[in-house]
Order: C-alpha cells, then sequence, then structure tokens
C-alpha cells in the first residue's frame, strides 16, 4: 500500500542544513492502523507530510500503491493526493468561511468536478461522525471534539485509502479523545483504510496495530502487543 | 460482598440455578473476573438460609433452581443505591513509595519504571479490548479503568519528576 525507501529530507535555512529525515525505510499494509511516536522535533510530522505528497524528499522514495510519488509531477501528485489520502490535523484547519457541510464536501469539489452523488456522501457521513443539526453552523461555533469531528469526515469524504492523522487528539480531553479514536478504528475496520496516526498520547497509540518509535530521523524500532518485552522498551522510550 | 448480591440481581430478573447464574456472571463482566463456581453455591445456600431466596426444587438434570423473595429484593435494592467507597491513600503502591522515600531503601527507581512498564501493558491491553468489543456498557467499564491509568501513570510521571 504505502512503502518509503531510504527517505532523506533536510531543509536549508540560511547557510545552515537541517537534516530532518536520515533514511527512513518503511512499509505500510493495507488496512493497518499504525501509531508513530518519538520526541518533538525528531522528524514524525515531516515524515507525514512526504507520505501525503504535501512535500518532496531530498531524495529517496515514497510509494503510494506502487505508484512513486517523485516521478510525479506537481499537478499529478495533487491528483494521487486528492483520490487516495486523507489528512487528520491537530488544530483541524477548517476554513471559518465555510459552514460544517461546506468544510466537510470541499475535497469532493475541489477539483471542481461536480457529482451529484456529493450530497448524500456529505449526509452520510455527517451520520456517521455524529454531527447532525450543525450542518449549517460555523466551525468557530463548536467545541473541539465537534470541530475535530468535521476534520475527520473532510478527512473521509473522498474514502482515501490512506488516512495520516497528525495528533488528531492532542487538543482534546480524554472523553473527546476516547470518542475520536472509536471513530478512527471504526473507520479501519469497516473500510479497511490504512491509518498513520502521529501520536504524543500511549493511549492514543493503543488503538493501532503496531507502534513505530521514531528517533532523531530515524525509525527506532516498530513494536506490537505481540513482542516480546515489548512494555519494557516502551516505558523507556516514553521516559 | 459482590458475588452475594450479584446473584441477586440476577435472580431479580429471572429464577435461575447456580450454573445458569456461573454463565450469566461470565458473560456480564466479559470473563474479566474470575469466579469460583463453588462461593456461587455456597452463597445461594447461605441466602437461602438468610431468607433472601427460596429454593424451588431440583430439576430433572439434579439443578436446583432459586427464586429471590421480597427481602431478597429490599437487600438488593439498599446494595444497588448505597455509593461504594474506594481506598485513596491506603495503597500498596504509596505505601512502598513512603517506605523508600523515608527510610532511604533503595529500589525506589525500580519500583516507579516497572510499575510504569506495567501501567503502559494495561493501558494496550485494555485499549485493544475496548476496540474489540461491542457491548457498549462494557466499553465504559473499560474507559473507566483506563481513566485510572491515567491517573497513576500521571502520579509516577510527577513522583519522577520530583526525584
Ligand atoms: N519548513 C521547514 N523549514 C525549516 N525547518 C523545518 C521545516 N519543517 C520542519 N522543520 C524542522 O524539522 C525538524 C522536525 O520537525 P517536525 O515538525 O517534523 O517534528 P515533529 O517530530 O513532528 O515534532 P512535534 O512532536 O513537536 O510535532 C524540526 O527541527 C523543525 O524545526
Ligand atoms: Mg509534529
Amino acid at each position: 500500500m504505502i512503502s518509503v525507501n531510504q527517505l532523506f529530507k533536510h531543509f536549508e535555512q540560511g547557510n545552515q542544513k537541517i537534516e530532518v529525515l536520515k533514511g527512513v525505510d518503511l512499509s505500510i499494509k493495507e488496512g493497518e492502523f499504525i501509531a508513530i511516536m518519538g520526541p518533538s522535533g525528531s522528524g514524525k510530522s515531516t515524515l507525514l507530510q512526504l507520505l501525503g505528497g504535501l512535500d518532496t524528499p531530498s531524495s529517496g522514495q515514497v510509494k503510494i500503491q506502487g505508484k512513486d510519488f517523485s516521478g510525479l509531477t506537481e499537478k499529478q501528485r495533487t491528483i494521487v493526493r486528492r483520490k487516495d489520502i486523507g489528512f487528520i490535523f491537530q488544530n483541524y484547519q477548517l476554513l471559518p468561511t465555510l459552514t460544517v457541510e461546506e468544510n466537510i464536501g470541499f475535497p469532493l469539489h475541489a477539483d471542481g468536478r461536480k457529482d451529484k452523488n456529493n450530497k448524500e456522501k456529505i449526509i452520510n457521513i455527517i451520520k456517521e461522525v455524529g454531527l447532525e443539526g450543525l450542518e449549517k453552523k460555523s466551525p468557530n461555533l463548536l467545541s473541539g471534539g465537534q470541530q475535530q469531528r468535521v476534520s475527520i469526515a473532510r478527512g473521509l469524504i473522498h474514502e482515501p485509502k490512506i488516512l495520516l492523522a497528525d495528533e488528531p487528539t492532542g487538543n482534546l480531553d480524554r472523553k473527546r479523545a476516547e470518542e475520536i479514536l472509536d471513530l478512527l478504528s471504526k473507520f479501519n475496520k469497516q473500510r479497511k483504510q490504512s491509518i498513520i496516526m502521529v501520536t504524543h498520547d500511549i493511549f492514543a497509540a493503543g488503538y493501532a496495530d503496531k507502534i513505530i518509535l521514531f528517533k532523531d530521523g530515524l525509525i527506532e524500532k516498530e513494536v506490537t502487543r505481540e513482542d516480546h518485552g515489548y512494555a519494557e522498551y516502551l516505558a523507556s522510550f516514553l521516559a | 460482598m459482590t458475588v452475594k448480591f450479584t446473584i441477586l440481581g440476577f435472580l431479580y430478573y429471572k429464577d435461575m440455578h447456580g450454573y445458569e447464574i456461573i454463565t450469566e456472571f461470565n458473560n456480564l463482566v466479559q470473563n474479566q473476573w474470575p469466579l469460583n463456581p463453588g462461593q456461587v453455591y455456597s452463597t445461594l445456600e447461605r441466602l437461602e438460609r438468610d431468607g433472601l431466596v427460596e429454593s424451588l426444587g431440583e430439576n430433572n438434570k439434579g439443578r436446583i433452581a432459586y427464586r429471590i423473595t421480597e427481602k431478597g429484593k429490599e437487600a438488593l435494592s439498599d446494595w444497588i443505591t448505597t455509593p461504594i467507597k474506594r481506598p485513596l491513600l491506603r495503597e500498596e503502591l504509596y505505601m512502598k513509595f513512603l517506605l523508600a522515600g523515608n527510610k532511604q531503601l533503595t529500589g525506589l527507581e525500580e519500583l516507579i519504571n516497572s510499575q510504569k512498564e506495567l501501567i503502559i501493558k494495561q493501558i494496550l491491553i485494555l485499549t485493544d479490548f475496548k476496540k474489540n468489543i461491542d457491548n457498549k456498557n462494557f466499553k465504559k467499564i473499560i474507559y473507566g479503568g483506563l481513566l485510572h491509568l491515567e491517573a497513576d501513570l500521571k502520579w509516577l510521571e510527577y513522583i519522577k519528576e520530583e526525584m
């Protein structure tokens, strides 16, 4: 589904070169739910941006369903992104001038195509994420948990195969976080959508099939509950 | 105590024999609460002796069915509405911390690390369980368990910071 091969990324700042990703190898199967944990500044968000084609690597490859992202033009990348990839951000990134349903429908008509099923799709997803009655409201008037639901609905409206979530519960209390995670987990199971979620929260990471521990631009280890000594490793990594 | 009233709780809905109660109990707690079958039968006898249930005699398989009495219903209702008090400070973990902290016993750091490890394990196991069951009420119980783990984890992190 996704394979990443020797991915490097650096940023130039003045005459300084900041090495952020230092040769990441990773492969993610269809329907897998992955959590990425690691210290602040280790490059997790940068990795997610590259996985979603929002930015380009300095070297190395990101392949989505066998297609090499780096071989595509900006325009072709955008098409893959709109079709196969959904994003959820910690700070929701909703447009305050649009209503809830307009925000959710945004990915559907971003490319100018009109589809008479769009309306139905929007109604269905609003039901699934529990936002009925709030369709015409401005997102500014919603609670944090509700805004995150809007952003999930927007991330999933085009039924992408891959959902990339950067700290989706970072701004929520435990109860709202659990609701959002239950929702993500439901979509993951029902639609076999792969989810890659960056999180600092071990409770959120518990929802994933696999936890990737990321440090200093590299994957240090992948752990699952089946691995011997995983808890010991996690405890010392998260210390 | 809990087993006694749980049995009354089951009999409140319908007459049952011991084996049925054990099955219902295990279903209700999703097999998360080990129950000694012998305890069920001895508790039923005691409940009968105290007049909280009455025996309906043996069926053809030799199983004795029971029915809750009016007195039993009252006892059940008292129990259901009485709040329960958790020990807040009298915890073994806190005792270990006090002893190791005051008496210069070594091992506090090891305790904190291994406790954190255990909590992480429990968080992952409970979350996986929550993810995979459909029972809405039991999900709520698991959420309660997770909130306690969150508090424990925060406390450990606080102790570690202060060390
Ligand atoms: N556009 C950019 N220009 C320059 N430096 C950048 C840019 N984007 C990220 N960086 C740097 O790359 C490093 C990794 O950033 P990134 O946002 O990927 O970290 P992160 O692991 O997501 O951290 P956090 O957990 O705090 O979100 C940081 O040092 C950051 O300053
Ligand atoms: Mg980040």
